[in-house]
């Protein structure tokens, strides 16, 4: 034996005899670490062809631990004295072959681990269980907002994320219970929440965790079957952690004073329990002691569960297909890496690389540097302005992320709906990782959410109808996100009844938005159910139908600079495209001068520019100048009357006309000159400048002077001089991707 | 030269508490927030603990004690568990890994720096004043 390898044995038996000191009956502080020491030694032993008592010892002591392990998994009196007489023997062992001197023998009485007479097979828990809740009143919690702030906030979040875990996780169950892969991340979520919970003492959430995860645990083990009824349970479940979290987000976050959280937990315990007892869960009928838990208990009321459709896919074997994309899907997010940023931060960088920018472009364009004729100079510049540039495209690409989150939401949106109605209906997802600002991500969640109810509600038909009409009996709703130009698309579409156009019409007369007989097209009909009030549903039902929504969800997009599109064929489905900018921050502008003053047109919005002619200038009666461009009409807009500058010129024929488009309408807009193309970052006018409509915010141009944004579609409705005609008044308007000039 | 205490947790939550632990100790708390990672930086670091979930997403607890175990260099780093689970199965798993202790989510920081106390020998940090973090120091020494 060498020298490092006495050292190590010396080394060994001491933390061995450490441990020994901590062992207590009843207890197993020291017995995993008295396990792994063992471990050790043993295969020391070989190595050092170790010495035969001392092997026997080793061996004695390992059975002792492992019929430990087999039984009650606790230290008893007689193990703890025999260890404690073996440590000294051990001892005594190192210290003869440290002296070189022969091993003393090993008592053989020790040899035999005799049948332990304390070890009661079944006494077994070696920490205490989550009590099970007793006492009839249901617990309140309450948080220690200062001293725990950082980590209350750190659970939150990981709260949120485990949530949206479990919602997937629930309805990949739902086509395939025993995806063993989601069911291990359900389990863990919770068990994530039971930990946490734990450590921050909040008790109530901590014991509903352990029950969900042990309900988990017996699905796992297939003790439990996946029947709606559990699967109602683990959201119902879920949906009481998230009314906890986000009480305590609200305190957390100081936008509610402190003080008990009361969550009724009861009687979701009780159902939780009754499953693991096997007893089928009690009736939904029974009486919610508290509003809060009726509302919780609300759908299992409903009997209607989707269910995935078997005589559908009877050509393909089973539900199987669908599930590798699944559980997919849940993979990739676990194992994506990246990094959780405040987005105050964020948005603080991006501001200050904005601020570069111009820094940069102020240092380029100043006059001293450029009167310098230095090649270096020039070239370093260069980098510099190369750079920059790159740092901003970078930048401004942190603000972007994948959609999603959002797109996941929905699957549990269509699953309580369509149950909720009756409906059978099948979302499809399709381009979940196209990337897009984050602000347009959460702003655009309340509009998709509007359009795909819609979609279920008055789209999808019921499956008798279904049947009837030859469709199958499962409706599908798709939604799908795509890059088109320099825009984002966003479609929501359904097999469903279809838009009615002769009804939306009448409908449009009877309220005196339409006249009788006009000529109006496809889209300009669709448009009317954006008409605030307008509704076709002939019964209200609590989620649509009462006129409201349709009209917030243009208005939600177009305050995003998007718009929304239909196409739809009656008994054969509908399409809702939503066109959206990449991102809020930045636009690319067209720089055009008007006196002293510079604005900015966004680029996407510009169809072309000319000098106009006499030839061109029209004027007709009732509706103002206008301009004939290649033969058609376009109203004349001097910009200058509305933003009250002195121009240049007046005389159209010394100014530039920029065609200008919004939707489907298009206007000259008249301008001293045009400066050039710029990327800018917007900045928001404040209130001051809200009044006037055609102004979207400003932007420091690179010279270090300020430019207004003009907002295309104000410019393209707003009225010319006095004149009648605007697209004010000719309601309704449609849609179209923006970046289409015709 | 400063212990290196490595943890593994997917909680962040859970390895936060563990660096407020070790705040006042003179070493390096690494973290890693699944098996896979926390192998990787074992690897790199090769530290002198590490705290590992037991329940975790990509490769579990149970399952990097099985890979740290197949390697050589770092089979001899000892491994506390820490989990949640409370079973005699889970017990037995450990035990069966040879992993050197566990503790019982949730734990207090005091029994957190006793037991790996026990494995390393904690040292204060240079100007800490000695507080309660010398006295956590007394328990490792007592040898019989």
């Amino acid at each position: 034996m060498n020298h490092p390898q006495l050292r190590r044995l010396v080394d060994l038996a001491e933390k061995l005899a450490m441990e020994i000191v901590f062992a207590e009956p009843g207890k197993d502080n020291g017995l995993l670490p008295v396990n792994s020491l063992l471990g050790q030694l043993d295969e020391m032993m070989d190595v050092i062809s170790g010495p035969q008592p001392l092997r026997k010892a080793v061996e004695a002591a390992r059975l002792w631990v492992n019929e430990i392990f087999d039984t009650t998994g606790l230290f008893d009196e007689r193990t703890v004295q025999r260890f404690h007489a073996w440590a000294e023997w051990l001892q005594s062992a190192v210290r003869a072959l440290e002296q070189q001197a022969s091993v003393p023998d090993f008592p053989n009485a020790w040899e035999q681990a005799e049948p332990n007479p304390a070890a009661a097979p079944d006494t077994g828990s070696t920490a205490p269980q989550a009590a099970p809740p007793t006492a009839p009143t249901e617990p309140a919690l309450t948080l220690n907002t200062e001293s725990d702030a950082e980590l209350l906030r750190e659970f939150i979040n990981e709260s949120l994320e485990h949530l949206q875990n479990i919602e997937q996780g629930v309805l990949v169950l739902e086509e395939n219970p025993t995806d063993a892969d989601t069911l291990n991340t359900i389990f863990r979520a919770f068990h994530s929440f039971k930990g946490g919970s734990g450590f921050l003492n909040l008790t109530a959430i901590q014991t509903l965790a352990h029950e969900l995860e042990s309900l988990l645990d017996q699905v796992r083990q297939r003790k439990v079957a996946i029947t709606p009824a559990v699967i109602n349970l683990i959201l119902d479940g879920a949906d009481t952690l998230k009314q906890f979290i986000a009480e305590i987000d609200l305190q957390v976050a100081g936008r509610k004073t402190a003080g008990p959280i009361l969550v009724p937990t009861l009687q979701l315990l009780a159902r939780i329990q009754a499953v693991l007892r096997g007893e089928a869960s009690p009736p939904a009928a029974a009486p919610a002691p508290a509003p809060a838990l009726a509302v919780a208990l609300a759908p299992e009321a409903a009997p209607a569960v989707v269910l995935p459709p078997a005589p559908a896919s009877a050509a393909a074997p089973a539900p199987e297909p669908a599930r590798p994309e699944a559980s997919n899907a849940v993979k990739t997010s676990a194992s994506a890496s990246s990094v959780k940023v405040d987005t105050f931060k964020l948005d603080g960088l991006v501001d200050l690389v904005g601020e570069l920018v111009i820094g940069q472009s102020l240092v380029v364009q100043n006059r001293a540097l450029l009167a310098v004729q230095d090649q270096q100079l020039t070239r370093d510049l260069a980098q510099l302005g190369r750079i920059t540039k790159e740092l901003q495209r970078t930048a401004m690409s942190l603000r972007m992320v994948p959609i999603r989150s959002t797109f996941q939401k929905m699957r549990r949106l269509v699953r309580d709906t369509s149950a909720r109605l009756g409906k059978q209906v099948e979302l499809i997802l399709d381009g979940e990782e196209t990337e897009i600002d984050r602000t347009i991500v959460e702003e655009i969640s309340d509009p998709l959410v509007h359009m795909i109810r819609n979609a279920i509600d008055h789209g999808i038909e019921t499956p008798p109808v279904r049947r009837q009409r030859g469709k199958p009996v499962q409706g599908t709703v798709s939604l799908k996100a795509f890059y088109q130009g320099g825009n984002i698309a966003i479609e929501v579409k359904d097999d469903g009844n279809g838009l009615d156009k002769a009804r939306i019409l009448a409908k449009a007369v009877e309220k005196g938005i339409a006249r009788e007989n006009a000529a109006l097209t496809e889209s300009e009909i669709f448009s009317f159910i954006f008409v605030p009030g307008f509704s076709l549903a002939e019964k209200v039902s609590d989620l649509s139908g009462r006129g409201v929504g349709m009209d917030v969800v243009r208005r939600n997009i177009e305050r995003l600079r998007g718009q929304v599109e239909i196409q739809s064929t009656l008994g054969q489905g509908s399409t809702f495209s939503i066109f959206l900018p990449l991102t809020l921050a930045i636009i690319d502008g067209l720089v055009v001068g008007v006196g002293e003053q510079r604005y900015i047109l966004p680029t996407l919005s510009v169809c072309e520019s000319f000098r106009p002619t006499a030839r061109m200038l029209n004027s007709v009666q009732g509706r103002g100048e206008m301009i004939n461009v290649r033969g058609r009409l376009r109203p004349l807009l001097r910009l200058h009357e509305h933003l009250e500058v002195k121009p240049a010129s007046t005389d159209p024929m010394q100014s530039i006309a920029v065609v200008v488009e919004s939707g489907k309408d298009a206007r000259c807009v008249l301008v001293d000159q045009l400066l050039g193309k710029q990327e800018v970052v917007i900045k928001s006018l404040g209130h001051t400048f809200k009044r006037n409509r055609i102004l979207s915010g400003a932007a420091i141009l690179g010279d270090g002077r300020v430019g207004l944004i003009l907002d295309p579609q104000a410019l393209v409705q707003v009225r010319q001089g006095g004149d009648a005609q605007t697209a004010e008044t000719a309601q309704p308007r449609t849609a179209a991707p923006p970046n289409v000039c015709r | 030269m400063s212990i290196k205490i490595l943890t593994v947790d997917d909680s962040k939550t859970v390895r936060l508490i563990v660096a407020k632990a070790f705040k006042k100790f003179d070493c390096i708390v690494l973290e890693a927030a699944n098996g896979a990672d926390g192998l990787t930086v074992a690897a790199l670091e090769k530290p002198d603990v590490i705290l590992l979930d037991y329940t975790m997403p990509v490769l579990d607890g149970a399952d990097m004690v099985t890979v740290l175990n197949s390697d050589p260099e770092l089979k001899t780093i000892p491994v506390v568990m820490l989990t949640a689970l409370s079973a005699r199965e889970t017990l037995a798993r450990m035990a069966s890994l040879g992993v050197r202790d566990y503790l019982i989510k949730p734990f207090k920081e005091d029994a957190l720096i006793e037991r790996v106390g026990r494995i390393v020998t904690l040292n204060p940090k240079a100007q800490a004043t000695p507080g309660p973090a010398a006295e956590a120091l007394e328990l490792p020494r007592k040898l019989p």
